[in-house]
């Protein structure tokens, strides 16, 4: 699967109804004629289209996991209930369904960091993280994780110390994983709010860590 | 399968290369077939493991060449022609041809919140205790099925200690290819859940969301038979079931009542007829001995079956189950005095 997208965009990407360009890639091509079938058909409802996509681009994201891992921060007793029953304690947060049914929250500690990948597609807990990003979803990512995750966190530029054990979750066909970073130095104090913007997406993936309050 | 996405442990694919502030969407494409893909989904005709599998039988280098959008919308045409949605021709020339399948439902803009909130669970209940219990040693198998599985091969054959037992799922193997079971049971995953008012294999359409257009003109037919008198339904119109022999004696007469074999007023009345016969229970409980009743009689008056062809059938398949271990699949081939037909 190309890890092309940056080289490649169509022309469209920033301007859905701005068609000056009268050239189609194969894959809008593609796409589009099967909407037009489906809608003609009555199978789908181009509108249910508009509203998936608006609820991963504005409502289910990285911001979610965020607001769980800096309660779980906070709160020692919601810590251990993420521990023992994860699909619960976030479910009340609000956060739940498609992509997040079952859920299990693995905590990193300075001896142990934990990283999340599916060799074999690309399962993702969409209910906390939305969308999976495109190298997720990419060969050299799937392939190498499972085998030289040290060498992968270099990849983003995350060099563990050698006395850190990796410990990697190949995610199975029903449960997500969400990596609970571990809380950075200088947070003391912090509101949950001002927490939340220290989690970043690849903090719960486990290719990053935590921000530190003064790089935020 | 050994397929082209099991892709742990191989190399050669190059570093990761992360995007720095990567957007949701690379393309407008990208948006449509998200949605598309969900969309299909919602129609309740397949699970997301045979729609997993769909996608790892892309042939290898057109899967390894395409984005992950690409993968999905490949096995969305896999799954349209497969489940008769949409011909091979006319995904291929995005030209509505001719009928299709009528889909359990079609996801509307307003249902889109509700169905991505509750999502799919897959979690199954189990009625044994499980197999291994953490602390056990464990060998994983070492197999090359050519059917769906999720254990990769980097995995396979490894000795390894069960650290947790995580609850009980439908077993994506099987669940792939129709055969959804509850891993490590026999037990069908189906029999307890369906008590509570399972999904009808059709559902009523509605329109209203799309104003002005010809919408599931093809699809309404089945809407009569969940208006056949005295069927249970739930509070959205829809059937419900208290055994899965219920949903699929339901399943068969709409079958045969979208090919034409009887109309509406001919079921009626024969269903009708059914359900006042002397001896039926007053609380309902052999409505469906009732429905499959008349079924078989309007079978017979159409000479699609003589109600002793019917009955011959049904005593075959009673040996059948009678002659097969507990626990393995009931084919008909076990009856005994079963000649190949």
């Amino acid at each position: 699967m190309g890890n092309d997208h940056r080289h490649d965009h169509d022309h469209d990407s920033h301007h859905h109804d701005h068609e000056h360009d009268n050239h189609y890639s194969d894959m809008q091509a593609r796409v589009r004629a099967l909407e037009t079938l489906l809608t003609a058909k009555g199978l789908i409802d181009p509108a249910a289209i508009d509203a998936i996509v608006e609820t991963y681009e504005t409502k289910i994201g990285p911001k979610n996991g965020a607001r769980v891992v800096a309660k779980a921060w906070r709160e020692p007793a919601f810590a251990e209930w993420l521990e023992a029953d994860a699909t619960a304690a976030i479910a009340s947060l609000g956060f739940a369904g498609r992509q997040g049914e079952h859920m299990r929250a693995v905590f990193n500690s300075p001896r142990n960091h934990n990283l999340v990948v599916c060799t074999l597609c690309s399962c993702y807990p969409w209910a906390v993280l939305g969308l999976p990003p495109v190298w997720y979803k990419a060969p050299a990512y799937r392939s190498r994780a499972v085998i030289d995750p040290r060498a992968v966190l270099a990849e983003f530029g995350l060099s563990l110390s050698n006395d850190t054990k990796i410990r990697v979750w190949d995610s199975t066909a029903e449960l997500r994983y969400l990596v609970i970073p571990t809380r950075p130095a200088g947070s003391e104090g912090f509101s949950e709010d001002a927490l939340a913007t220290l989690v970043t997406r690849d903090s719960m993936i486990g290719t990053g860590v935590a921000l530190l309050p003064e790089a935020r | 399968m050994n397929g082209p996405h099991d892709l742990g442990g191989q190399m050669g694919f190059g570093p990761v290369a992360p995007e720095v502030n990567e957007p949701y969407f690379h393309a407008e494409w990208e948006k449509r077939a998200l949605g598309i893909t969900l969309s299909c989904g919602a129609f309740g005709a397949w699970n997301i493991d045979e729609s997993r599998h769909a996608r790892e039988n892309i042939p290898p280098a057109d899967y390894l060449a395409a984005s992950y959008y690409e993968v999905w919308i490949r096995g969305i045409d896999t799954l349209l022609a497969r489940h008769g949605f949409a011909s091979p021709e006319e995904l291929f020339s995005g030209r509505d041809l001719q009928p299709g399948t009528c889909p359990k439902r079609v996801l509307t803009a307003e249902m889109v919140s509700g169905v991505l909130s509750r999502g799919g669970p897959c979690d199954r209940p189990l009625h044994s205790e499980p197999r291994f219990a953490p602390g056990d040693e464990i060998r994983t198998r070492n197999f090359h099925p050519e059917t769906h599985t999720r254990l990769p091969r980097y995995a396979r054959g490894k000795r390894g200690v069960v650290e947790a037992v995580q609850g009980s799922f439908v077993f994506p193997d099987d669940n792939a290819h129709g055969k959804g079971k509850i891993r490590n049971g026999s037990t069908r995953s189906y029999s307890r859940p369906m008590r509570s008012g399972a999904r009808a294999p059709t559902r009523r359409f509605r329109s209203r969301s799309m104003p002005g257009r010809a919408i599931l003109s093809v699809c309404e037919s089945p809407t009569s038979l969940s208006q056949s008198p005295g069927l249970p339904v739930s509070a959205e119109g829809d059937p419900v079931f208290a055994e899965p022999w219920h949903a699929q004696a339901f399943a068969i007469t709409v079958h045969l009542h979208e090919n034409g074999l009887f109309t509406w007023s001919e079921w009626a009345a024969a269903l009708s007829s059914q359900l006042h016969q002397p001896g039926r229970a007053e609380d309902g409980h052999d409505y469906f001995d009732g429905w499959v009743a008349a079924l078989t009689g309007l079978m017979a008056a159409k000479g699609i079956a003589d109600e002793a062809t019917v009955l011959a059938l049904q005593q075959s398949w009673q040996r059948a189950a009678e002659a097969t271990k507990h626990g393995s699949p009931i084919l008909r081939e076990n009856d005994p005095l079963h000649l190949a037909d």
